[in-house]
């Protein structure tokens, strides 16, 4: 089986790197976090961080903010919405569904696939926020003898912070985005159309953040939150924002990789129905 | 391996693609299917290859249910689709590599098998071009190349030579050749003559129903043919030769010459003739065609519906 998973994984990843669109993919992935990262230096010049309601400004660049969810608004659906409906377009899905290898396999190859490309597109988030923190007068390069051309080099922005909040941001964008992933990939096997399969994750996507963003309006309304915490365990982009505040919650974690593994299994249902189902 | 249909039907939505179909397929037969298009030969085909299950009936594989042991079946199966591989990222060598992962042919084999493939398909000149770049025969080359790298005992194509060149399709029918025997191959097609030259047996579906199964070649066992020239008016022919036989109607014929397929030998035949007071100029014993056959079939079909 981890023979199957990893031969379809490399396909997967091959089929993304030898196409331009993939560079591309890449490259504009690589946008949003650089202007994010302008935005935080700015605000945090003038001070403005500190009095946002949301806290420290590692929660706020990692955590449910607009540019952040602009980007896994874009990618998810750009990344995932090829993996089954284009084989089955192609009608290449015969050949899988008549091999003796598992279907379960070949989802979980293509599921891995998309996940660490999707991994590979936020990686720039983390870095930028590393390069913050480094560049806060703890990197000197003049000090070992670069001269930068005769540029002055400034202090930094003045972010110092826990990395633990780093690492809980990270570790927050893997298991927020296994499970979107997860459900992109879902999308990809119960549509027959690329293309619809990406309208499909991108709505769906959008509905969950119109739904994790409810509570917040209400709130204005001036409803007590209290009445809308049920909702918190399906808010998914408010799942980010608590571990961008290093909060690790095994709990949390097991509600995503249920929740992965639920949509996993409806992807091969939909694989074997649809294989079953063609004229 | 033995292919074993009992009373297979499926239906999409509506429609009946295939209906009651039974038959029998001996390991090691090579058996052709023809039909014409929406016959239902590709939905017997991915029956077969456990793509599709049967809406109703039983599809036996060497004794085993096809439902229940689909897995295990699939090891001892190669499938060629109608439509050849189009891989957009891989190149020939690292697709059959995939597929012989896919097959679960272990790590250590797969380069030797993946290489006698190449060979065996003259696939060395394209090995490190994209699939879906190269020509329709040569992609339905490296379809072929697919179902024979697990050294698949029970073999199903669907329109292995459409797209191949002259040679490749002799070279093709050759090598199907060599392996009846060993694998049960299951060929559906639209070409009479490659079914008389390569099959030992073939199925006729029609409008989902199996219509004929007719043993073919030097183990086809029917009913003796004979030419007949008569020099008698046709509507005083025609009805005593159908109580004889089965008359069999020449796309080409002349007038006066009746084809027909009778258990009478030749004296028996001649006999019948001059009992009935018919003019006989000649009689001929011949070997009817794949085509003879199924125009008969049509004729009878046809006769039955009006």
């Amino acid at each position: 089986m981890l023979a199957v998973v990893g031969a379809v994984y490399g396909r997967e990843l091959r089929a993304f790197h030898r196409r331009p669109l993939g560079w591309l993919i890449l490259l504009i992935a690589a946008l949003p976090p650089l202007v994010a990262g302008s935005w935080l230096v700015a605000l945090s010049a003038r001070g403005g961080l500190a009095t946002r309601a949301s806290g420290h400004p590692v929660t706020q660049f990692l955590g449910p903010n607009v540019f952040l969810i602009s980007t896994l608004l874009v990618l998810v659906p750009l990344l995932t919405m090829n993996l089954i409906a284009e084989e089955r377009r192609r009608g290449a899905w015969e050949l899988y569904a008549t091999s003796p290898s598992s279907l379960g396999s070949v989802v979980l190859g293509k599921f891995l696939a998309a996940w660490t490309l999707l991994l590979a597109c936020l990686a720039p988030w983390p870095l930028v926020l590393g390069l913050l923190r480094v560049w806060n007068g703890g990197f000197q390069p003049a000090a070992l003898g670069w001269p930068l051309f005769g540029l002055p080099l400034p202090a930094g922005p003045g972010l110092v912070f826990d990395p633990g909040l780093l690492l809980g941001g990270l570790a927050g964008l893997c298991v927020v985005g296994g499970t979107l992933t997860a459900l992109g990939t879902c999308c990809s096997a119960w549509c027959r159309h690329p293309l619809l399969a990406g309208l499909t994750t991108a709505t769906l996507l959008g509905l969950l953040v119109a739904f994790s963003l409810l509570p917040t309006v209400l709130e204005n309304w001036r409803i007590p939150l209290e009445q809308f915490a049920w909702m918190r365990p399906w808010a998914v982009w408010i799942h980010l924002s608590e571990f961008s505040q290093g909060s690790l919650s095994l709990g949390r974690c097991g509600q995503h990789l249920t929740v992965s593994l639920a949509l996993l299994w409806l992807s091969r249902v939909a694989c074997q129905h649809q294989s079953a189902g063609s004229s | 391996m033995s292919l074993t249909l009992h009373q297979v039907t499926r239906r999409y939505g509506a429609v009946t693609a295939l209906r009651d179909v039974s038959c029998e397929i001996p390991a090691g037969q090579l058996v052709g299917l023809l039909g014409p298009n929406g016959a239902g030969k590709s939905t017997l085909l991915r029956i077969a290859a456990t793509l599709l299950p049967p809406s109703a009936g039983e599809v036996w594989v060497n004794g085993h249910d096809l439902r229940q042991a689909a897995p295990a079946i699939r090891r001892d199966l190669g499938y060629l689709p109608e439509a050849p591989p189009s891989d957009p990222v891989l190149s020939v060598a690292e697709y059959l590599r995939f597929r012989a992962t896919l097959k679960q042919i272990p790590r250590r084999e797969q380069a030797a098998r993946v290489e006698r493939q190449i060979d065996q398909w003259q696939l060395q000149v394209v090995r490190q071009q994209r699939v879906d770049r190269l020509s329709l025969g040569y992609r339905r080359r490296v379809g072929l190349a697919d179902a024979l790298l697990g050294n698949p005992r029970v073999l199903l194509l669907d329109e292995p030579t459409i797209g191949l060149d002259p040679l490749q399709v002799v070279e093709t029918r050759q090598l199907l050749r060599r392996l009846a025997g060993e694998v049960t191959v299951l060929v559906s097609t639209h070409l009479l003559a490659e079914v008389e030259l390569l099959c030992d047996r073939a199925l006729v579906l029609r409008r989902g129903e199996l219509v004929a199964d007719l043993a073919l070649g030097m183990t086809a066992a029917g009913p003796n043919a004979f030419d007949l020239e008569l020099d008698d008016p046709p509507e005083r022919v025609r009805p005593l030769l159908e109580q004889w036989g089965r008359l069999v109607i020449l796309p080409t014929r002349t007038p006066g010459r009746w084809r027909i397929e009778t258990a009478w030998s030749a004296p028996e035949l001649v006999r019948a003739c001059v009992s009935a007071g018919f003019q006989l100029c000649a009689l001929r014993a011949c070997q009817p065609t794949l085509e003879d056959r199924l125009l008969a079939i049509e004729w009878n079909t046809l006769r039955e519906a009006a």
